[in-house]
């Protein structure tokens, strides 16, 4: 059955504990929200142990907006259980997305045997997305690894807009082997990569390339965007820098969530002093929010 | 058989529901974090979020860890506070129609008064749930509900300030549960609810340390079921006030389950969390089930359970 399409209400002062006065950006996207069994068009291996798969559906495939996730139920049975967020990575004409996993536990495991054909239950899209319009340019698009996922998708809707405002796309990984190849999402490529044993691209963390980046800036005068999401202590290096070079810094952020709804509270993140709310909720003030609004010290 | 629609009306003590499937406190937000996606109002009640009179914050994350056909939580009862409860999430729930109970929480037995006095003559609130049983507090929740003594003087507290319904929602974690069930009885209350969430633990044996910030959490889902449905058949053989059961329920052969074991009424928690739209789910196929039984009245399965001897 399809849920007809409704306004889907975004983090403000109702939606929960300590949610107001937290200076999060304004939504992206008031798109409708979907609960669907979507098929899978396609799912393979693209690295030992990451996954790319492809679902139709279309309802969310055209109101998705990058940084937005779903809630994917990965097996048919009571184990495991919950439902698991995964960041949308990129759209696939107008009726299927794309999603991109490692697999690093039981879900993501039972995920990985499901094949072709079959179909999946998935809610979404869910939470707050990137911020990319009517922000200062340079957009500076930093990943690490496996999440690059929502990063692929904003690089995918940059080049779909015809995007003329300097965009960079600086993406790290352990080493060559580990490299992630930008063609996976149509319209996503042009990376400068880094690797920490410098087996390819520049020789250290990704932060390197942000902080040359950010020193020539293009065009000279602007503050740039750094849209951020990696693991927690690069995205901690990713705030600290932008935070000294005076550039806005929106960060994707990951936690254990149950529901994606705003109603188990479980996927607490410590939020900055300052604000009213002690926590932001990934799924619902994130999962994308400015990276002042996070308490770093506590990641 | 009959083509009429099943007659799902039930009767909680002095409070009638359209139907016996409730969402559960905590799992459910205040209602409105699901009106996307389905209306709300079908069911026959909503619980709302544990309130306290002051808004919390909650625990330290992590705060939840899935385990096997069950998850831990340790939420700590964030919630908005009393307040901004009545302000902001009160007035929506109000225009609802289906019972709205409010979850009511308090560090001391005279907090757990102070609240329900504030509730006192507030519209659109059918029914308090007494929440003695969170194990996420340091202060109050579970440590009263595992003391008979401090269960009644809670009860007791509500009830002289309350002009609604009082139900007392119990822990599990005790030896007896017909103990506490026995006390909030005789201290008046119009009902109980049972279980909350049993206390749990898991180790991440990579880093040495509890999965939860909390170390321990409460125990939720499909795995507890069958504890669940031993606690109310306990409960049911014990008092004589209405019970609603929970713990675990996914389908409706599991809300039946609690049903036929004496539940007038049940409440769907984890189950939300799963499939957003399952105590709809669940109502619908109740109703399926009752009418491929040929069961008109499904007040009528309550308490049917067979035993031998």
């Amino acid at each position: 059955m399809r849920i007809p399409p409704r306004q889907f209400k975004m983090p403000s002062q109702d939606r929960g504990p300590g949610a107001q006065r937290v200076l999060l950006h304004p939504v992206t996207a008031a798109a409708p929200m979907f609960e669907q069994h979507a098929e899978i068009v396609e799912h393979r291996e693209v690295l030992p142990g990451t996954h790319l798969l492809t679902l139709r559906e279309p309802g969310i495939a055209q109101s998705a907006q990058p940084g937005q996730f779903v809630m994917l139920k990965t097996g048919d049975g009571l184990d495991p259980l919950l439902r698991r967020p995964f960041s949308i990575c990129g759209r696939i004409q107008e009726d299927a997305f794309l999603l991109l996993y490692r697999v690093v536990g039981r879900g993501t495991k039972v995920l990985s045997r499901r094949s072709s054909g079959e179909s999946l239950r998935v809610l979404g899209p869910l939470g707050n997305g990137f911020q990319h319009r009517q922000v200062s340019a340079p957009l500076l698009l930093v990943g690490g690894g496996i999440g690059l996922a929502p990063l692929f998708f904003l690089a995918q809707t940059l080049k779909q807009e015809a995007e003329a405002r300097t965009v960079r796309f600086l993406a790290g990984f352990s080493n060559a082997g580990e490299i992630l190849d930008a063609g996976i999402v149509p319209g996503a490529g042009g990376m400068e990569i880094a690797t920490d044993d410098g087996s390819a691209g520049h020789c250290g963390p990704v932060t390197d390339l942000l902080e040359a980046r950010l020193q020539d800036r293009d065009p000279p005068g602007e503050s740039g965007t750094i849209f951020a999401c990696g693991p927690p202590g690069m995205l901690k290096k990713v705030a600290d820098i932008a935070a000294r070079a005076g550039a806005d810094c929106q960060v994707s952020l990951e936690a254990a969530m149950a529901c994606g709804l705003g109603a188990c509270l479980g996927c607490a993140i410590k939020a900055a002093d300052g604000g009213d709310a002690a926590y932001l909720h990934v799924c619902r003030e994130g999962p994308v929010v400015p990276a002042g609004a996070v308490d770093w010290g506590a990641v | 058989m009959s083509e009429q629609a099943p007659d799902l009306r039930v009767r909680v003590g002095p409070m009638e529901l359209k139907n016996p499937v409730m969402a559960a406190s905590g799992t459910f937000g205040y209602g409105q974090e699901f009106a996307e996606l389905f209306d709300p109002a079908l069911l026959g009640g909503i619980i709302v979020k544990g309130l306290s009179l002051k808004p919390r914050a909650g625990n330290p994350p992590p705060r939840i860890v899935e385990t096997p056909c069950g998850m831990l939580n340790a939420i700590g009862l964030a919630n908005v506070g009393l307040e901004r409860f009545l302000g902001e999430k009160l007035p929506w729930l109000q225009a609802l129609d289906t019972a709205v109970v409010v979850n009511i929480y308090g560090h001391s037995v005279s907090e757990y008064g102070e609240l329900a006095g504030a509730l006192r003559g507030v519209d659109g609130i059918d029914a308090l749930e007494v929440n003695i049983s969170c194990p996420n507090v340091e202060q109050g929740g579970m440590a009263f509900g595992t003391d008979p003594d401090a269960s009644a003087r809670v009860t007791e507290a509500v009830l002289d300030r309350s002009d609604k319904p009082v139900i007392v929602k119990l822990s599990p974690n005790v030896t007896d549960i017909r103990e506490p069930a026995r006390a909030v009885e005789q201290a008046g209350a119009h009902a109980i609810s049972l279980i909350n969430t049993i206390t749990g633990m898991v180790v991440d044996v990579e880093t040495h340390t509890p999965m939860l910030a909390h170390v321990t959490g409460g125990l939720s889902g499909p795995a507890i079921r069958p504890v669940a449905v031993r606690m109310v058949h306990e409960v049911v053989s014990t008092v004589g006030i209405p019970v609603i059961g929970g713990g675990g329920i996914m389908t409706a052969r599991d809300a039946m389950e609690f049903l036929i074991t004496g539940a007038c009424a049940v409440e769907v928690g984890t189950a939300s969390f799963v499939d957003p739209r399952a105590t709809l789910e669940i109502l619908d196929d109740l109703r399926d089930f009752c009418r491929n039984r040929g069961i008109p009245r499904v007040r009528d399965v309550i308490g049917t359970l067979k035993l031998e001897g």
